[in-house]
Protein backbone atom coordinates (compact mmCIF):
# COMPACT_ATOMS: atom_id res chain seq x y z
CA UNK A 1 0.00 0.00 0.00
CA UNK A 2 2.77 2.32 0.78
CA UNK A 3 4.75 2.85 -2.24
CA UNK A 4 6.89 5.39 -3.79
CA UNK A 5 5.34 6.52 -7.02
CA UNK A 6 7.24 7.55 -10.07
CA UNK A 7 6.71 11.19 -9.58
CA UNK A 8 8.46 11.26 -6.27
CA UNK A 9 12.05 12.23 -6.04
CA UNK A 10 12.85 9.61 -3.46
CA UNK A 11 15.22 6.89 -4.45
CA UNK A 12 15.80 5.15 -1.14
CA UNK A 13 15.84 1.43 -1.64
CA UNK A 14 17.36 -1.68 -0.25
CA UNK A 15 18.20 -3.37 -3.47
CA UNK A 16 20.09 -2.49 -6.54
CA UNK A 17 17.80 -1.49 -9.33
CA UNK A 18 18.45 -0.53 -12.86
CA UNK A 19 19.01 3.08 -13.44
CA UNK A 20 15.94 3.74 -15.52
CA UNK A 21 13.16 5.09 -13.43
CA UNK A 22 10.14 4.49 -15.58
CA UNK A 23 9.28 1.37 -13.58
CA UNK A 24 7.81 1.49 -10.16
CA UNK A 25 10.29 0.63 -7.51
CA UNK A 26 8.63 -1.26 -4.75
CA UNK A 27 11.02 -1.22 -1.87
CA UNK A 28 8.66 -1.91 1.00
CA UNK A 29 7.29 -5.42 1.41
CA UNK A 30 3.59 -5.64 0.83
CA UNK A 31 2.41 -6.29 4.30
CA UNK A 32 -0.73 -5.16 5.95
CA UNK A 33 0.25 -2.47 8.42
CA UNK A 34 -0.59 -3.02 12.06
CA UNK A 35 -3.63 -1.11 13.16
CA UNK A 36 -4.07 -0.82 16.92
CA UNK A 37 -7.55 -1.45 18.23
CA UNK A 38 -9.11 1.77 19.26
CA UNK A 39 -12.37 2.91 20.68
CA UNK A 40 -14.77 4.39 18.19
CA UNK A 41 -14.41 8.10 18.09
CA UNK A 42 -10.70 8.05 18.60
CA UNK A 43 -8.91 8.48 15.30
CA UNK A 44 -6.57 5.64 14.51
CA UNK A 45 -3.22 6.13 13.03
CA UNK A 46 -3.32 6.70 9.30
CA UNK A 47 -3.13 3.56 7.24
CA UNK A 48 -2.88 5.06 3.85
CA UNK A 49 -0.01 7.02 2.44
CA UNK A 50 -0.06 10.65 3.32
CA UNK A 51 0.56 13.06 0.56
CA UNK A 52 1.85 16.50 1.08
CA UNK A 53 2.09 19.26 -1.42
CA UNK A 54 5.58 20.61 -1.56
CA UNK A 55 5.56 23.03 -4.36
CA UNK A 56 4.76 23.98 -7.89
CA UNK A 57 5.98 20.74 -9.41
CA UNK A 58 3.17 18.78 -7.87
CA UNK A 59 2.37 16.52 -4.95
CA UNK A 60 4.87 14.27 -3.39
CA UNK A 61 4.40 11.42 -1.04
CA UNK A 62 6.07 10.99 2.29
CA UNK A 63 6.22 7.77 4.09
CA UNK A 64 4.59 8.19 7.48
CA UNK A 65 7.07 7.00 10.01
CA UNK A 66 6.95 3.48 11.36
CA UNK A 67 3.32 2.67 10.78
CA UNK A 68 4.42 -0.81 9.88
CA UNK A 69 6.28 -1.40 13.11
CA UNK A 70 4.34 -3.66 15.40
CA UNK A 71 3.36 -2.16 18.71
CA UNK A 72 4.86 -4.41 21.37
CA UNK A 73 2.44 -6.71 23.12
CA UNK A 74 2.27 -5.67 26.77
CA UNK A 75 -0.61 -7.93 27.78
CA UNK A 76 1.66 -9.91 30.08
CA UNK A 77 2.31 -6.80 32.08
CA UNK A 78 -1.28 -5.78 32.44
CA UNK A 79 -3.22 -6.36 35.61
CA UNK A 80 -5.20 -9.54 35.71
CA UNK A 81 -8.71 -8.84 34.57
CA UNK A 82 -7.61 -5.79 32.67
CA UNK A 83 -5.97 -7.51 29.77
CA UNK A 84 -7.15 -5.51 26.85
CA UNK A 85 -7.82 -1.89 26.34
CA UNK A 86 -11.52 -2.51 25.97
CA UNK A 87 -12.23 -3.82 29.46
CA UNK A 88 -10.64 -0.95 31.24
CA UNK A 89 -10.97 -0.60 35.05
CA UNK A 90 -12.46 -4.04 35.45
CA UNK A 91 -9.77 -5.20 37.85
CA UNK A 92 -9.11 -1.76 39.27
CA UNK A 93 -11.65 -1.98 42.12
CA UNK A 94 -9.95 -5.03 43.58
CA UNK A 95 -6.54 -3.46 43.23
CA UNK A 96 -7.66 -0.27 44.94
CA UNK A 97 -9.28 -2.16 47.80
CA UNK A 98 -6.18 -4.28 48.24
CA UNK A 99 -3.99 -1.19 48.41
CA UNK A 100 -6.23 0.46 50.96
CA UNK A 101 -6.50 -2.69 53.04
CA UNK A 102 -2.73 -2.99 53.13
CA UNK A 103 -2.42 0.66 54.15
CA UNK A 104 -5.04 0.20 56.86
CA UNK A 105 -3.29 -2.93 58.10
CA UNK A 106 0.04 -1.19 58.41
CA UNK A 107 -1.70 1.81 59.95
CA UNK A 108 -3.26 -0.42 62.58
CA UNK A 109 0.09 -1.99 63.37
CA UNK A 110 1.61 1.47 63.56
CA UNK A 111 -1.03 2.72 65.97
CA UNK A 112 -0.55 -0.35 68.15
CA UNK A 113 3.24 0.01 68.18
CA UNK A 114 3.03 3.76 68.76
CA UNK A 115 0.67 3.28 71.67
CA UNK A 116 3.09 0.78 73.19
CA UNK A 117 6.01 3.20 72.85
CA UNK A 118 4.05 6.09 74.38
CA UNK A 119 2.84 3.85 77.18
CA UNK A 120 6.40 2.79 77.95
CA UNK A 121 7.70 6.35 77.97
CA UNK A 122 4.88 7.66 80.14
CA UNK A 123 5.11 4.81 82.64
CA UNK A 124 8.86 5.40 82.91
CA UNK A 125 8.11 8.98 83.95
CA UNK A 126 5.56 8.05 86.59
CA UNK A 127 6.58 7.02 90.10
CA UNK A 128 7.40 3.40 90.80
CA UNK A 129 5.29 1.18 93.01
CA UNK A 130 7.69 1.26 95.97
CA UNK A 131 7.75 5.06 95.92
CA UNK A 132 3.97 5.13 95.75
CA UNK A 133 3.74 2.71 98.65
CA UNK A 134 6.05 4.93 100.70
CA UNK A 135 3.96 7.96 99.82
CA UNK A 136 0.98 6.63 101.72
CA UNK A 137 0.38 6.37 105.40
CA UNK A 138 -2.35 4.40 107.11
CA UNK A 139 -3.58 5.58 110.49
CA UNK A 140 -5.97 3.87 112.86
CA UNK A 141 -8.45 6.44 114.13
CA UNK A 142 -9.23 4.50 117.29
CA UNK A 143 -5.77 5.37 118.68
CA UNK A 144 -6.44 9.12 118.72
CA UNK A 145 -8.06 10.37 121.92
CA UNK A 146 -10.90 12.85 121.62
CA UNK A 147 -9.86 16.47 121.70
CA UNK A 148 -6.25 15.66 120.87
CA UNK A 149 -4.07 16.04 117.76
CA UNK A 150 -1.63 13.34 116.76
CA UNK A 151 1.27 14.06 114.43
CA UNK A 152 2.39 11.57 111.81
CA UNK A 153 5.10 11.76 109.20
CA UNK A 154 3.80 11.80 105.67
CA UNK A 155 6.07 12.41 102.64
CA UNK A 156 8.58 14.08 104.94
CA UNK A 157 5.99 16.48 106.30
CA UNK A 158 4.10 16.47 109.59
CA UNK A 159 0.50 15.33 109.30
CA UNK A 160 -1.99 16.52 111.90
CA UNK A 161 -4.94 14.30 112.68
CA UNK A 162 -7.26 15.84 115.23
CA UNK A 163 -10.08 14.03 116.91
CA UNK A 164 -12.48 16.89 117.50
CA UNK A 165 -15.03 17.17 120.25
CA UNK A 166 -18.70 17.76 119.55
CA UNK A 167 -18.43 21.38 120.73
CA UNK A 168 -15.50 22.05 118.41
CA UNK A 169 -17.38 20.58 115.45
CA UNK A 170 -20.44 22.67 116.16
CA UNK A 171 -18.38 25.83 116.62
CA UNK A 172 -16.43 25.34 113.38
CA UNK A 173 -19.49 24.51 111.33
CA UNK A 174 -21.25 27.70 112.47
CA UNK A 175 -18.41 30.07 111.59
CA UNK A 176 -19.50 32.92 109.31
CA UNK A 177 -17.53 32.44 106.10
CA UNK A 178 -17.45 36.19 105.40
CA UNK A 179 -15.19 36.69 108.40
CA UNK A 180 -12.57 34.31 107.03
CA UNK A 181 -9.44 35.24 105.12
CA UNK A 182 -9.54 32.04 103.07
CA UNK A 183 -13.25 31.18 103.10
CA UNK A 184 -13.85 27.45 103.21
CA UNK A 185 -16.63 25.63 104.99
CA UNK A 186 -15.80 23.03 107.60
CA UNK A 187 -17.62 20.29 105.64
CA UNK A 188 -15.34 20.96 102.65
CA UNK A 189 -12.30 20.30 104.80
CA UNK A 190 -13.36 17.15 106.65
CA UNK A 191 -14.92 14.07 105.15
CA UNK A 192 -15.82 12.94 108.65
CA UNK A 193 -16.53 15.94 110.95
CA UNK A 194 -15.03 14.07 113.90
CA UNK A 195 -11.56 14.09 112.38
CA UNK A 196 -9.58 16.93 110.88
CA UNK A 197 -6.68 15.78 108.72
CA UNK A 198 -4.30 18.48 107.52
CA UNK A 199 -0.63 19.03 106.71
CA UNK A 200 1.11 20.64 109.68
CA UNK A 201 3.00 23.31 107.79
CA UNK A 202 2.18 26.97 108.33
CA UNK A 203 1.18 28.56 105.04
CA UNK A 204 3.16 31.65 105.96
CA UNK A 205 6.79 30.52 105.95
CA UNK A 206 6.57 26.80 106.58
CA UNK A 207 6.99 26.42 110.34
CA UNK A 208 5.22 23.62 112.15
CA UNK A 209 2.32 25.02 114.19
CA UNK A 210 1.63 23.99 117.75
CA UNK A 211 -1.57 22.01 118.23
CA UNK A 212 -4.37 22.95 120.67
CA UNK A 213 -3.00 26.44 121.08
CA UNK A 214 -3.72 29.97 119.94
CA UNK A 215 -6.70 32.27 120.23
CA UNK A 216 -9.04 29.83 118.49
CA UNK A 217 -7.82 26.72 120.27
CA UNK A 218 -6.79 25.17 116.99
CA UNK A 219 -3.21 25.58 115.87
CA UNK A 220 -0.75 28.33 116.64
CA UNK A 221 2.39 29.04 114.69
CA UNK A 222 5.04 30.36 117.09
CA UNK A 223 7.28 31.75 114.36
CA UNK A 224 5.17 34.76 113.36
CA UNK A 225 2.01 34.28 115.37
CA UNK A 226 -0.54 32.80 112.99
CA UNK A 227 -3.69 31.50 114.64
CA UNK A 228 -5.63 28.63 113.06
CA UNK A 229 -8.98 27.37 114.29
CA UNK A 230 -9.98 23.78 114.97
CA UNK A 231 -10.71 23.34 111.27
CA UNK A 232 -7.17 24.41 110.32
CA UNK A 233 -8.37 27.71 108.84
CA UNK A 234 -6.33 30.86 109.19
CA UNK A 235 -8.03 33.34 111.53
CA UNK A 236 -5.34 35.72 112.70
CA UNK A 237 -1.73 36.51 111.88
CA UNK A 238 0.35 36.76 108.69
CA UNK A 239 -0.43 33.40 107.04
CA UNK A 240 -2.49 33.81 103.85
CA UNK A 241 -4.12 30.38 103.48
CA UNK A 242 -5.71 27.59 105.49
CA UNK A 243 -3.68 24.55 106.44
CA UNK A 244 -3.46 22.18 103.47
CA UNK A 245 -5.81 19.20 103.47
CA UNK A 246 -4.25 16.20 101.66
CA UNK A 247 -6.17 13.58 99.73
CA UNK A 248 -7.30 10.82 102.05
CA UNK A 249 -9.75 7.95 102.12
CA UNK A 250 -11.40 6.12 104.96
CA UNK A 251 -11.12 2.39 104.83
CA UNK A 252 -13.29 0.02 106.77
CA UNK A 253 -12.13 -0.79 110.30
CA UNK A 254 -12.00 2.90 111.24
CA UNK A 255 -8.67 3.72 109.68
CA UNK A 256 -7.63 6.28 107.11
CA UNK A 257 -5.15 6.11 104.23
CA UNK A 258 -3.54 9.44 103.44
CA UNK A 259 -1.95 9.98 100.03
CA UNK B 1 -22.52 -9.70 43.53
CA UNK B 2 -22.79 -9.69 47.29
CA UNK B 3 -19.03 -9.58 47.56
CA UNK B 4 -18.93 -6.74 45.10
CA UNK B 5 -21.46 -4.88 47.24
CA UNK B 6 -19.33 -5.49 50.32
CA UNK B 7 -16.31 -4.08 48.56
CA UNK B 8 -18.20 -1.02 47.54
CA UNK B 9 -19.54 -0.50 51.08
CA UNK B 10 -16.06 -0.95 52.50
CA UNK B 11 -14.61 1.59 50.12
CA UNK B 12 -17.40 4.14 50.38
CA UNK B 13 -17.79 3.74 54.11
CA UNK B 14 -14.20 3.62 55.29
CA UNK B 15 -11.44 4.11 52.77
CA UNK B 16 -12.82 7.02 50.84
CA UNK B 17 -12.37 9.57 53.64
CA UNK B 18 -9.17 10.05 55.58
CA UNK B 19 -11.11 10.69 58.79
CA UNK B 20 -12.95 7.37 58.69
CA UNK B 21 -9.79 5.65 57.52
CA UNK B 22 -7.82 6.88 60.54
CA UNK B 23 -10.73 6.12 62.85
CA UNK B 24 -10.88 2.59 61.46
CA UNK B 25 -7.14 2.23 62.06
CA UNK B 26 -7.45 3.33 65.70
CA UNK B 27 -10.53 1.21 66.40
CA UNK B 28 -8.99 -1.86 64.81
CA UNK B 29 -5.76 -1.28 66.77
CA UNK B 30 -7.82 -1.28 69.97
CA UNK B 31 -9.65 -4.43 68.94
CA UNK B 32 -6.38 -6.04 67.89
CA UNK B 33 -4.79 -5.30 71.26
CA UNK B 34 -7.75 -6.74 73.15
CA UNK B 35 -7.68 -9.80 70.95
CA UNK B 36 -3.95 -10.35 71.49
CA UNK B 37 -4.21 -9.80 75.26
CA UNK B 38 -7.20 -12.03 75.81
CA UNK B 39 -5.84 -14.76 73.55
CA UNK B 40 -2.48 -14.62 75.30
CA UNK B 41 -4.07 -14.88 78.74
CA UNK B 42 -6.27 -17.75 77.71
CA UNK B 43 -3.32 -19.55 76.18
CA UNK B 44 -1.28 -19.03 79.35
CA UNK B 45 -4.10 -20.35 81.51
CA UNK B 46 -4.61 -23.31 79.20
CA UNK B 47 -0.92 -24.25 79.26
CA UNK B 48 -0.74 -23.85 83.05
CA UNK B 49 -3.95 -25.65 83.87
CA UNK B 50 -3.69 -27.12 87.37
CA UNK B 51 -0.77 -24.92 88.36
CA UNK B 52 -2.55 -21.63 88.95
CA UNK B 53 -3.30 -20.41 92.45
CA UNK B 54 -7.03 -20.78 91.97
CA UNK B 55 -6.50 -24.46 91.24
CA UNK B 56 -4.52 -25.12 94.43
CA UNK B 57 -6.31 -22.57 96.58
CA UNK B 58 -8.45 -25.11 98.43
CA UNK B 59 -5.46 -27.22 99.36
CA UNK B 60 -3.57 -24.31 100.91
CA UNK B 61 -6.66 -22.87 102.55
CA UNK B 62 -7.19 -26.23 104.25
CA UNK B 63 -3.53 -26.31 105.30
CA UNK B 64 -3.68 -22.80 106.70
CA UNK B 65 -6.88 -23.54 108.60
CA UNK B 66 -5.29 -26.70 110.02
CA UNK B 67 -2.15 -24.93 111.24
CA UNK B 68 -4.16 -22.10 112.75
CA UNK B 69 -6.28 -24.59 114.64
CA UNK B 70 -3.14 -26.21 116.01
CA UNK B 71 -1.71 -22.91 117.16
CA UNK B 72 -4.91 -22.00 118.94
CA UNK B 73 -4.93 -25.27 120.77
Amino acid sequence: MISIPKSSGLTACSQIVPAFRSQLVNVIPKKKPFVPKCKPGIHPLPTAAISACTGLTGGSQVRFSHTDVRVPDVDDYRRHGNVSNTDKNKGQEDAKLFTYLMAAGFGTAGVYAGKDVVYGVVSSISATKDILAMAKVEVSMADIPEGKTMIFKWRGKPLFIRHRTAEEIEAEQNVDLTTLRDPQHDTDRCKDPKFLICVGICTHLGCVPVAEAGDFNGYYCPCHGSHYDASGRIRKGPAPLNLDVPFYEYTEENSVVVG
Amino acid sequence: MNLQGLRKTLYKGIFQRTSTFVLACVVSAFAFERLVDVTGDQLFLFINTGKMYKDVEKKYAALAAGSEGEEEE
